[in-house]
């Protein structure tokens, strides 16, 4: 035994909790199995109509229509003239080059990979939002079993294939670099996934911070708690609005399969009655308010939260993944469980994937 | 009916039980009580469904590969509700080891996830590179050079590098 495995030893001990709470572990392993049950099922529906997309997309190749007219592609957007040379990722660490300021994607002409799996987005990222891309940029891991732990990754999901790409970071040197989808883990589908959803947030964040009645305006929880305080649990919505972020999930094996193609935000403002029973789970006392967290993954195509202003003309905002749970923004895993009818309700107002 | 209630009270008496070892463990792979908490939950959530098949005495060691392998997998998954917080509740309970638990977790974070987890399942839960490596499913060599690497990168860590009787 070494000096500093003797040290790391000791130093564990001291640092972990003396008396975890475990009160709460066993509802919740209990509700994460129902919840993760549920999940399986509607996955492998999901999965069988991707299956069955895919083959109508193969016989579609292999038996073209006659076409009168031959629509041109659409051409690269003007951004997509980045001069330097694609690059791979050199191992399963994430690349982190310094800070990124934007990243743009474009077709990669000479990618062989096509199919109607994805659309490329026709916008870039930029500021925040671009920030995180770089820790995606993992390899392809053909064995996730290789035996080696900082290896592990998830496996691929069935995606149908889409066009290959290019993705372009730059630095706030204003260095660009640049790498080719088939590089990357799921041939880019996951680096796709994530490059759409921030995309899709960049669009709300910008829309929020120019709207005239900002408590009502959907955004993402970082914009919103950049701007404000956490109310408490209790404080009831005088009104609110319903907000719907698009989801893309290609690379976890737990996750629906999303169309990946651009999609906005949507919204709908809450009708009374489903405020009122918002309300009325959010303020009992007998609601059922928890710290932990049911495992929720997401259920679907959207993420949703609730903005809006309470009695008292506080900001408030709400988000969850899946209905079944909502937690307060701004405030560390502080949420409460909807009842049935209140999820019902919500559910009700989502707009189809 | 009631055999379904019994095997559930059965599953509700293990985890207080050996709940808090296995907190302890989740607690040192994530840094985080919440995480922590959480992937217990899922471990214990995954495992659930072959609860009897297990049978006694594999159910310890068949919910923590779960949890450990979960761990490893959760890959950049965005935190559902990890939000900013003006209070850190748990903060108060840390006392005099607040400091050395920030540095720990801050080296501990350091580190990749396989060697993390390396780290944690030898020197926490004290099991051989043998075990270590059975329950990562990995060659004991894997676990050696993760161990290997993990520890010259603790090594920077000011809290390890004193001597035991220096520790605060």
């Amino acid at each position: 035994m070494t000096d500093i495995e003797d040290r790391v030893r000791s130093v564990l001990r001291a640092v972990v909790p003396a008396e975890p709470d475990t009160q709460r572990l066993a509802a919740g392993a209990l509700r994460y199995h129902q919840r993760a049950r549920r999940r399986r099922i509607a996955g492998a529906v999901l999965s069988a109509l991707v299956i069955l997309a895919a083959l109508v997309f193969v016989v579609g190749l292999l038996n073209p229509p006659p076409r009168g007219l031959h629509a041109e592609p659409m051409g690269p957007p003007s951004y997509c003239t980045a001069t330097a040379q694609p690059a791979a990722p050199s191992s399963s660490e994430s690349i982190a080059p310094p800070p990124v300021v934007a990243a743009w994607i474009c077709p990669d002409l000479t990618g062989a990979a096509d199919g109607a799996g994805w659309q490329l987005p026709g916008e870039p990222l930029t500021g925040q939002h671009a920030e995180s891309l770089d820790a995606w940029l993992l390899p392809p891991n053909p064995s996730p079993s290789s035996g080696n732990p900082a290896d592990l990754e998830p496996g691929c999901t069935p995606v149908i294939p889409g066009p290959a790409y290019t993705l372009a970071l730059q630095t706030a040197s204003g260095r660009t670099v640049t790498y080719r989808s088939k590089d990357l883990s799921c041939g880019g589908a996951n680096l796709l996934a994530y490059f759409l959803g921030e995309l899709a947030d960049q669009e709300a964040d910008d829309r929020a911070a120019a709207a005239p009645d900002e408590a009502l305006a959907c955004r993402t929880d970082r914009a919103w708690t950049a701007r404000h305080q956490a109310v408490p649990l209790d404080a009831a919505f005088a009104t609110a609005r319903m907000c719907f972020a698009p989801r893309y999930r290609s690379g976890d094996p737990e996750q629906f399969i999303q169309p990946m193609i651009t999609r906005s935000y949507q919204s709908t403002l809450l009708p009374e009655e489903a405020l009122a029973m918002l309300n009325k789970d959010m303020t009992s006392p007998s609601t059922g308010t928890f710290t932990g967290n049911g495992a929720c993954y997401g259920e679907g195509a959207w993420a949703y939260s609730v903005v809006g202003l309470t009695y008292s003309g506080q900001y408030k905002m709400l988000a969850t993944a899946c209905l079944d749970e909502w937690w307060v923004v701004g405030v560390s895993r502080k949420g409460f469980i909807p009842s049935a009818a209140t999820r019902t309700a919500l559910r009700s107002l989502v707009p189809p994937g | 009916m009631g055999e379904m209630s019994s095997v559930v009270a059965a599953f509700e008496s293990f985890v207080t039980a050996r709940g808090p070892a296995l907190l302890r463990t989740a607690f040192l792979l994530t840094g985080d009580h919440g995480r922590a908490e959480d992937l217990v939950q899922t471990a214990l959530g995954k495992t659930w469904p072959r609860w009897e098949s297990i049978g006694d005495g594999g159910r310890e060691r068949y919910v923590r590969k779960v949890m450990v392998t979960t761990y490893i997998a959760w890959w950049r998954r965005r935190w559902n509700a990890e939000y900013p917080s003006g209070t850190l509740p748990e903060q108060a309970s840390w006392g005099p080891n607040l400091d050395l638990r920030r540095d720990v977790l801050k080296a501990l974070a350091s580190l990749p996830k396989g060697q993390r987890a390396v780290v944690v399942l030898r020197f926490f839960d004290d099991l051989t590179e043998v075990q270590t490596a059975a329950l990562l499913g990995c060659s004991v060599g894997t676990v050696k050079s993760q161990n290997a690497r993990a520890l010259a990168a603790l090594r920077r860590c000011p809290e390890l590098a004193m001597t035991q009787g220096e520790l605060r």
